[in-house]
């Protein structure tokens, strides 16, 4: 007689990492990222590595990015396939731009939204409506907006004030837009006494402790506000159960009595007005000035965050944060660039570890060899070429894709033409 | 004929209504902003139909077509080259450093420019199609990626002594001898550039290559229906790297007709966006040679035609080539997908009037 074997049901069989909650997986994160950061500030003595100062220019970097990011996710979650990201950021700055000359900086908020909503708004014609290849599409219009704004900024910007067809007059970006100083975490008191004395994790953690509580301007807490809001809106709502459902298998929506265009519609418009929020803080940020060129291809980074972060608006956040710091150190901090050598070994260096424990040698020695080249790197004294940085977001992109390509899931349906009634 | 008839009627209508809509948007928004349109586009005409302007729309049509070949390449197999802009740009700067630096004769040096052009943007956009091919990594990602990381390389490039060097208050590559200086026919003010050979003969081999050639029909195959192909012993891999490897080796030309007809030099002004304008020569002219060929003379042909309004009476009115140009992308694919499925929707139609047709002879 046989026995017959049950699977053991009553014990969680998955690895540690799964059964973590979500809380306590960014808990882990950040606290990892945390010790790697202050480890390499507290060898190299680049202290602007974890400055107060570097944190809070990294949130400024780190918000447009994200907002796109965030479009991205709306869009991409309901099944159309967004690259005009970067077009519709573009009619955002120039939106906020105007809006903002007018009506403030609210207005600027506002002027963004509007104008990056046209954008998405073109778009979902183009592909809800016509089902025309999403790429092509938001390709075309990324090429509209810059013939647009070009040709409104010569006939409404010109001529006033510092205007002309590449910029617009700038505003006062404070006009009722107070930025909001917590008490305690200024440049007096015992914590950034404690920050200056640049005591290996303590310091670290007084000066990240600064920035991010420090100081924030309004518009920023309305962006960072709306990135859990967007997190609520498409997973705990009823028409964010459409949203996905639409973005996963339209045909079974529609089979249900959900009205996939108009959801779609719905997505894409609101993609392209965060989009253009994104471009709203970048106005905002340059002292109420648009001008062009002004994304620099952050569009394109929020489409590079939205994968990252696996299509959740927390993996955007943390995507967009990455590419923030990164364009910050290059930006204020261009010494302690060269600390950026010991981030990413130290960060080598405990991934090697990590793998090592689960025994899969092959990676543990593969990342063992990077972190090694990058110490040689870091003493061997080069000085971290800025431009050199400037690729470290497209390439650590490249290499997360080449990676972790087969991990990442888009939506089922994204970039897949659909017409109302198609069965497939 | 009366078929042949209909298609021509079908692929003629898309391009035209979308001009004529482009031409609609652009002289209202010409309205709005106080001009008349009818005198701006009468400016614009009197200024492009001149031998001058024809010269001119010719050469820089040339980059544009070779831009769309290479964009096309990939479409024909549903592969969305974004990145030939990085492509072209790492192929001009590389080709004008070994171009002046080989020693020879000067045709020997435009050759070897051209050569080492082709191979780095193969190699470009084959990081591309090897990432695609092996980490199934989306290839638009990859692709704006690399430009990303090519607008970092160039500047990197431009500081190395090896490559350029400070002249001018600018770095720029060694400039390349007269002998090396592509021909070009003086036509009245104007030097009409002979590499338009070169871009013809890309042309015909594009031509040859999609519609003769065994690797056509398998590129075709693949992307029509990949299932298919695959069956059919088409090894999909292989066809994606050898798709990017080839669309980005003529993406590397992208730049030539600039650096051995204009330049000369490479410097961080060198023309920008020609990858970008390709993608829309090969949207608008479908991926037919002719149609990319037409297509790159009309945007060229508006971009040098717009420079007539910056004279009186339509002054600072020169943006509004790029609303046209934009415009008519954007309608074109619309119109294209329209039609498209007008024409579906007309075959289904006579399909179906055949089948009942036939069942109701088979049951008298």
């Amino acid at each position: 007689m046989t026995t017959v074997q049950y699977p053991d049901l009553t014990t969680d069989q998955r690895g540690w990492w799964a059964q973590r909650s979500t809380a306590e997986r960014l808990l882990w994160i950040g606290g990892g990222l945390f010790l790697v950061l202050s480890l390499a500030r507290w060898i190299s003595g680049e202290n602007d590595l974890t400055s107060k100062f570097t944190i809070i220019e990294t949130i400024s970097a780190t918000l447009p990015i994200a907002m796109a990011g965030l479009g991205g996710l709306l869009s991409e979650r309901a099944g159309i396939v967004n690259i005009g990201l970067e077009g519709m950021m573009i009619t955002g700055t120039w939106g906020a731009g105007f809006f903002g000359f007018h009506f403030g900086p609210w207005g600027a908020l506002l002027g963004g939204a509007i104008g990056g909503a046209v954008g998405g708004l073109l778009h979902a014609v183009a592909t809800v409506s016509f089902g025309v290849d999403h790429v092509i599409s938001g390709f075309a219009i990324n090429l509209l907006a810059v013939g647009w704004t070009r040709f409104l900024s010569a006939s409404l910007f010109k001529g006033r004030g510092s205007g002309s067809e590449t910029n617009s007059p700038g505003f006062d970006t404070t006009a009722g837009m107070p930025t909001i100083r917590v008490p305690g975490f200024g440049n007096k008191g015992w914590l950034a006494d404690i920050e200056r004395k640049h005591w290996a994790i303590i310091s670290d953690f007084a000066g990240i402790t600064r920035g991010l509580l420090g100081e924030w301007k309004t518009y920023q807490l309305v962006a960072l506000a709306l990135i859990p809001i967007v997190g609520w809106l498409v997973w705990r709502t009823k028409f964010g159960l459409r949203l996905r459902s639409s973005g996963e298998k339209p045909s079974a929506a529609d089979s249900l009595g959900v009205n996939v265009i108009r959801v779609r519609y719905a997505a894409v418009v609101a993609s392209g007005a965060l989009a253009g929020v994104g471009g709203a803080l970048l106005v905002l940020r340059a002292n109420g000035a648009y001008s062009e060129g002004q994304t620099n291809s952050r569009g394109y980074l929020g489409l590079a965050s939205l994968i990252f972060g696996n299509w959740k608006p927390g993996g955007v956040l943390g995507g967009a944060s990455l590419f923030g710091f990164l364009d910050t150190l290059q930006l204020t901090a261009s010494t302690a660039v060269r600390g950026i050598y010991l981030v990413g070994a130290v960060g080598c260096a405990g991934g090697a570890y990590l793998f090592w424990r689960k025994h899969s040698v092959r990676h543990a020695a593969s990342l063992g060899v990077v972190a090694a080249a990058l110490v040689v790197f870091y003493l061997s004294n080069i000085k971290m070429n800025e431009n050199l940085v400037k690729t470290l977001p497209y390439v650590g992109t490249l290499i997360v894709l080449a990676v972790f390509s087969r991990r990442l899931r888009a939506p089922a349906a994204a970039g897949q033409p659909w017409r109302k009634g198609q069965i497939t | 004929m009366t078929v042949n008839r209909q298609k021509l009627i079908y692929a003629m209508a898309a391009p035209v209504g979308a001009f004529l809509l482009a031409i609609t948007v652009a002289g209202f928004a010409l309205l709005a902003s106080g001009k008349n349109p009818f005198v701006a586009f009468k400016q614009m005409l009197v200024y492009g139909f001149t031998v001058d302007s024809f010269v001119i729309t010719f050469n820089e049509s040339l980059a544009l077509f070779v831009s769309g070949i290479a964009v096309a390449i990939g479409f024909k197999t549903n592969l969305f080259n974004i990145g030939v802009e990085g492509q072209y740009r790492l192929a001009a700067i590389i080709a004008g450093a070994v171009g002046a630096g080989v020693p020879g004769p000067g045709f020997f040096k435009i050759i070897v420019a051209m050569l080492s052009a082709i191979i780095v943007g193969a190699l470009y956009a084959g990081i591309a199609g090897a990432l695609k091919a092996y980490r199934s990594v989306n290839e638009v990602i990859a692709t704006i990626m690399l430009n990303g990381v090519m607008t970092g390389l160039v500047a990197i490039l431009l500081k190395w002594g090896f490559i350029a060097k400070l002249r001018d208050q600018q770095y720029r590559t060694p400039r390349l001898p007269q002998s090396a200086w592509f021909p070009s026919l003086s036509i009245g003010g104007s030097k009409l550039w002979l590499w338009g050979f070169v871009a013809v003969a890309l042309g015909f081999g594009y031509h040859y290559l999609v519609n003769k050639s065994v690797f056509g029909y398998e590129l075709r195959a693949s992307g029509m229906n990949p299932g298919a192909a695959l069956a059919a012993g088409v090894n999909p891999k292989r066809m994606i790297l050898t798709t990017m490897l080839i669309s980005g080796a003529v993406a590397g030309l992208v730049g030539m007709p600039n650096l051995l007809q204009r330049e000369h030099e490479f410097t961080q002004q060198f023309q920008q966006g020609l990858g970008f304008a390709g993608i829309a020569v090969a949207l608008v002219g479908r991926q037919k040679a002719s149609g990319m060929a037409m297509a790159a003379l009309l945007f060229a042909f508006l971009t040098r035609s717009a420079q007539a309004l910056t004279s009186p009476p339509t002054r600072g009115t020169k943006e509004i080539s790029a609303i046209l140009q934009g415009t008519m992308i954007l309608a074109a694919v619309i119109a294209y997908e329209v039609v498209r499925r007008r024409a579906e929707a007309h075959a289904v139609h006579e399909a179906a009037h055949k089948t009942v047709a036939q069942t109701t002879e088979v049951s008298v």
